[in-house]
């Protein structure tokens, strides 16, 4: 049962650093960058342990809400709920945002000499540390709103700060990948701002939560037109990139700063997996089962296209990229069964997702760190004896992707592969086929890059280039990384924190299973 | 009371023999008082009432008579605001050029022509006013006397005139059909003819369509617009900031006053919802395409007019609301955009953007500034261009046309699409050599853009106090009726 | 009576013709000058009543104020058609002064040829 708070605990949380961010751009000409990421680590680790505490909380376990702060004339109230289904979400991204602030430090460094060096003036790491904190606030925010509007508003605030992170610290052809990137995501969000209203409008409230009962809104838009539940769900889905909408994660996510690809790339657009339950589910159960199949199909199609595409790549960090849409593919799955087993995989593969794909991208990072820019794949190899720490979390992180103990990618691999059959079984003999062939294919797909990939960049011979080089194997880019390998293991061994309570809030929600 | 607008025009006649230092305080003492006076009457009027100040102590109908309701106040208090801001700006930014008597006396006069449409209750006095206010604006624009501020005032002028011409005409044939000029009793009149011959009579019609296109022209609604961007690239930019924040607003709640309270919503709202819409259209096209910061910023304030009139044709109070909304807010951003670009006029002397570029480095509050401004305009959360987009989104949804709400939306994302664009042209991107020795805009003009900026904000985290400003009007303009009864007691 | 409000609408229209149409900048300004004097005259033609007196009171007049007003012309109109004419004079002298510049800078009174602003 959710219980309301007397104190709007989760949102000082929040705000803290979202306002307080403002403060970095002043503090960065005094502190050094590693006292600056060391403040912005804090301000980070609030909500994280503000959410933790709450959810070990036994007697908060079924879900808190702020009082409403904030009602606006015709909005509703704002408020923030913390509850089974969104604790994975905010632990993933509290979990992520605060370690990789810590990994920001060194590595800003170093992108922002890169850029001198090239003749550009950037601005100062100070503002750097601004937009990553606002960034990771919002999207912090985005996940706990309980008000449609607010959710936007959330939406937003979190694309600013991540568009100047490209345009001011990207690589590349960096203005042009920004501008792709704002003006995609925009529209996805004008989109869903627009079906939110015509909800809105025709049923008189914006709110998921029902602020005076304390139950959430079911199926609320059994009334309207499919249309409006069509729009909320496109508009999730451009910012998530399946299949067809997807043109603009690759530039995005490989030309950003490594730190914010680290977050864009598994946080931002797995949010949309959550708000496709939070908001296309729960609000318009009936029009969204309708298109379910639909998505499956879509959900297959991406999976397999990712992969496709990340076998075809040789720049490391767009191979991530690509791999991202791919791993959208399978969260996109596990929703679309609406099954128990589909959707609590699908949720808990986010956390997964961000874990194993910020680990590596923080790799990737360190590579370019470490050997002066270098990403293509090609150039690279027999790594392993240069940098065997950085080898070993490269391997973590694909395990995370392919799901091979001792990582979290097990749980939620097989929950959505026991869910997807659950439901195709549902569908027919053809179906059930089909699917299973589909999931052989992407399972397999998954596995190909990731170890085809650690091959190339770590065993075989040494190019020449690179054999002179000579490299410090342990370093604070890779304490960081490791601390969030081990926090992933770690959750292998104890899944149940959030499996179970994820599996007792969606039981009365989804329909029983065949 | 309602002297308010009486005070500038009365210091017009002292301007000329001041110090140069004297003579800057005092246009700042006439608009903080002028200011003063408006947020003074604002507490009474917010509170529901209607001042009515007989001018000559004439009863309305007769005499001359002027009425400060919630619209007028609403107008008031943003032209009051803007040209308070734009003297401050107008110190420093100006110090440079000659004659700044004249430009004083004008910019005053220009603020009580303003003024005085925004509360006048008479129709033939709204027309005077309109004809202060614009002559001022002519003079103003062909202020420097370059080429091209001579070219943009001379084409301003004649257009001009041609919209104030069909407003009199407009005015003598409701006067010929009514036999009054008060607007309260224009109104009643209409009423009742309108009743006793069960349907709409032509001269009104006409009369209607003439204001219309009198109004339309002032405010740059297109097909009539092309005078604007020529007129605001020409001008001074702290004359460009007060006509895009001052002047077009007063051409649409003039436009509103006429058409609202005399013909009433049904007849003017499909009408302001056609326009509207292709303004609003055409307008995000053209500033896409437009070399000139001050040009796309014009072209976009033609877009936004659009918005307005678009969500006030709605006729619904939430359609209402939502245009007044953005009324107030795309006051406060747009001329804060015009004030941060001749910032950039002042310490570079050009606003071309493709000689721009890498300016954010040497002007780094300018930047932050304009990018409030932009991002404002653009609609994005946390600033208030959002909060009142979102009204009007939902407005139009309510209002039972989802594509209109639509179309809105896709040009809010062009709208943000040339912002980011003219930003990061201007002040990201690679520096040339020429702006080696660029210095931050000096304090005093900084100083008004961080007020409208600040306002931006706050606007946008609580709406609250936006809806509160417009609400009155809001009742106003969908109830004209306790407007009539209070200015003629009987009615 | 009907004959002013026709010559009114043909001034209106000639002037609109001459604002609209003509590629001089002296013509567009006689044109509105025109046009506006088409205005003025249909606006006094509203108030005029054939073979009324001034609207102006005195004397023994006070004593029938009614039989009064059923002679006098409409005094409104006149005021109103004073304050335009008035208000018309500043906008002719400004016009023409900015057409004065215009000359010097450009050498040529057509507007279409004054194209240093575009886009």
């Amino acid at each position: 049962m959710i219980t309301q708070l007397s104190f709007p605990i989760l949102l000082i949380s929040v705000l803290m650093p979202l306002l307080l961010s403002i403060s970095f751009p002043f503090l960065g000409r005094r502190l050094k960058p590693k006292k600056l990421a060391i403040v912005s680590f804090i301000l980070l680790l609030v909500p994280l342990v503000t959410i933790t505490s709450i959810f070990m909380t036994p007697t908060l376990r079924g879900g808190a809400v702020d009082p409403p702060f904030f009602s606006h004339p015709f909005a509703g109230s704002f408020s923030m709920l913390l509850d089974p289904l969104s604790a994975p979400f905010a632990f993933g991204i509290g979990l992520v945002t605060a370690l990789v602030a810590l990994y920001s430090a060194s590595y800003m460094k170093h992108r922002i000499e890169e850029m001198e060096h090239e003749g550009l003036t950037p601005p100062s790491i100070g503002t750097y540390f601004m937009l990553y904190t606002m960034f990771s606030a919002a999207m912090m925010g985005l996940v706990l709103s309980t008000n449609l509007i607010e959710f936007y508003i959330f939406l937003e605030l979190a694309l600013l700060p991540s568009f100047f992170l490209i345009i001011w610290y990207g690589y590349g052809n960096r203005i042009r990948t920004a501008i792709m990137y704002l003006l995609w995501t925009h529209i996805g969000g004008l989109l869903f701002l627009l079906g939110v209203l015509a909800f809105g409008s025709s049923t008189g409230t914006f709110d998921i939560l029902n602020m005076q009962t304390l139950t959430f809104n079911v199926g609320l838009g059994a009334n309207l037109p499919i249309v409006v539940m069509l729009m909320i769900t496109i508009g999730l889905l451009i910012k998530m990139a399946v299949f067809g909408v997807h043109i603009w994660l690759p530039y995005a996510h490989a030309e950003a700063p490594t730190p914010v690809s680290a977050l864009l790339s598994p946080a931002l657009i797995g949010i949309s997996g959550y708000a496709l339950i939070r908001i296309s589910y729960i609000l318009f159960t009936t029009q969204f089962q309708e298109i379910s199949t639909i998505l499956l199909g879509l959900a297959l199609l991406t999976m397999i296209y990712g992969g496709l595409m990340a076998l075809a790549q040789d720049d490391f960090k767009r191979l991530l990229a690509y791999s991202s849409i791919s791993q959208m593919g399978y969260i996109l799955l596990g929703i679309s069964t609406l099954t128990i087993n589909g959707v609590t995989g699908g949720m808990l593969h986010f956390m997964t997702h961000a874990i194993g794909k910020s680990v590596l991208f923080m790799v990737a990072g360190s590579l370019i760190v470490q050997f002066r820019g270098l990403r293509s794949i090609g150039k690279m190899g027999g790594l392993a004896s240069k940098v065997p720490i950085t080898a070993t979390l490269t391997l973590i992180g694909f395990l995370f992707l392919v799901g091979i103990p001792p990582t979290l990618g097990l749980w939620s691999k097989l929950y959505i592969i026991v869910g997807t059959l659950d439901k195709a079984m549902a569908m027919g003999t053809i179906a059930l086929v089909l699917i299973s062939i589909c999931l052989v294919v992407g399972a397999g797909m998954t596995a190909a890059y990731s170890f085809f990939t650690l091959k190339r960049i770590f065993l075989g011979r040494t190019p020449r280039a690179l054999a002179g080089e000579s490299v410090r194997g342990w370093s604070n880019l890779t304490a960081v990384i490791a601390l969030v390998a081990i926090v992933g293991v770690a959750l292998f061994l104890y899944p149940a924190v959030f499996i179970d309570p994820l599996k007792d809030f969606l039981g009365p929600l989804l329909p029983s299973t065949p | 009371m309602a002297g308010a607008f009486l005070t500038p025009l009365v210091d017009v006649l002292a301007k000329r023999m001041n110090h140069p230092r004297a003579r800057d305080y005092f246009a700042l003492a006439v608009t903080v008082g002028t200011l003063l006076l408006v947020v003074d009457m604002a507490t009474s009027v917010l509170g529901g009432d209607i001042l009515v100040y007989k001018l000559g102590g004439w009863a309305p109908p007769l005499g001359i008579n002027l009425a400060v309701d919630g619209l007028g106040l609403l107008v008031g208090l943003i032209v009051a605001g803007i040209s308070t801001l734009v003297v401050i700006y107008s110190f420093v930014f100006m110090r440079q050029e000659s004659g700044l008597g004249q430009y004083y006396t004008l910019m005053l006069l220009l603020t009580a022509g303003m003024m005085g449409v925004a509360f006048t209750g008479d129709i033939f006095n709204l027309y005077v006013f309109f004809e202060i206010m614009a002559i001022s604006s002519y003079a103003l624009v062909a202020f420097r006397r370059s080429k091209i501020s001579i070219e943009g005032a001379i084409k301003y002028l004649i257009v001009g005139s041609l919209g104030t011409s069909f407003i009199l005409l407009g005015i003598a044939l409701l006067y010929g059909s009514t036999g009054t000029l008060n607007i309260a009793d224009i109104a009643s009149k209409l009423a009742v003819i309108n009743t006793t011959s069960g349907s709409t009579p032509l001269i009104s019609i006409i009369a209607l369509t003439l204001f219309v296109v009198g109004f339309g022209i002032k405010v740059g609604m297109i097909p009539f617009h092309a005078w604007l961007p020529d007129a605001y690239q020409a001008a001074p930019s702290p004359i460009s900031a007060i006509m895009a924040g001052g002047t077009a607003i007063v051409g649409v709640g003039a436009l509103l006053r006429v058409s609202y309270f005399i013909f009433g919503a049904p007849m003017v709202g499909p009408l302001l919802i056609g326009l509207g819409l292709v303004t609003m259209v055409l307008g995000a096209f053209m500033a896409l395409v437009q070399r000139d910061l001050k040009r796309l910023l014009a072209y976009s304030g033609i877009s936004q007019m659009g918005y307005i009139l678009l969500s006030i044709g709605l006729g619904t109070a939430l359609g209402i609301t939502g245009g007044l909304f953005h009324m107030l807010n795309n006051a406060v951003y747009k001329s804060l955009l015009f004030l941060a670009v001749g910032a950039i006029i002042y310490r570079v002397k050009t606003s071309r953007i493709d000689e721009l570029g890498g300016l954010g480095r040497k002007m780094p509050i300018t930047a932050g500034i304009f990018l409030v401004g932009a991002l404002a305009l653009a609609g994005m959360p946390p600033f208030n261009g959002f909060a009142s987009k979102l009204t009007i989104f939902l407005a139009g949804i309510d209002a039972g046309y989802p594509i209109l709400s639509g179309i809105a939306a896709i040009i809010s994302v062009v709208t943000l699409a040339y912002m980011i664009r003219a930003f990061i042209a201007v002040f990201l991107g690679p520096q040339t050599g020429r702006f080696e020795n660029v210095k931050e805009a000096p304090r005093s003009m900084l100083f008004p853009m961080m007020v409208l900026a600040a306002v931006c904000v706050v606007l946008g985290v609580l709406p609250q106090l936006g809806f509160s400003a417009v609400e009155p009007a809001q009742e106003v303009l969908l109830n004209p009726s306790s407007y009539i009864g209070e200015v003629i007691p009987g009615a | 009576m009907d004959f002013n409000y026709v010559i009114a609408m043909l001034l209106v229209a000639l002037g609109l013709y001459c604002l609209l149409l003509k590629r001089n900048l002296i013509k567009i300004i006689i044109g509105l000058a025109v046009l506006t004097d088409g205005i003025h005259l249909f606006l006094i033609s509203l108030g005029y009543r054939a073979g009324g007196t001034a609207a102006i009171v005195s004397g023994e007049m006070f004593l029938d104020l009614p039989g009064f007003a059923a002679h006098a012309v409409d005094p409104i109109p006149q005021a109103l058609v004073l304050t335009s004419i008035v208000i018309n004079i500043c906008i002719l002298a400004l016009a023409l002064s900015l057409a004065i510049y215009a000359y010097r800078h450009y050498k040529t009174l057509n507007p279409s040829k004054m194209r240093r602003l575009r886009g």
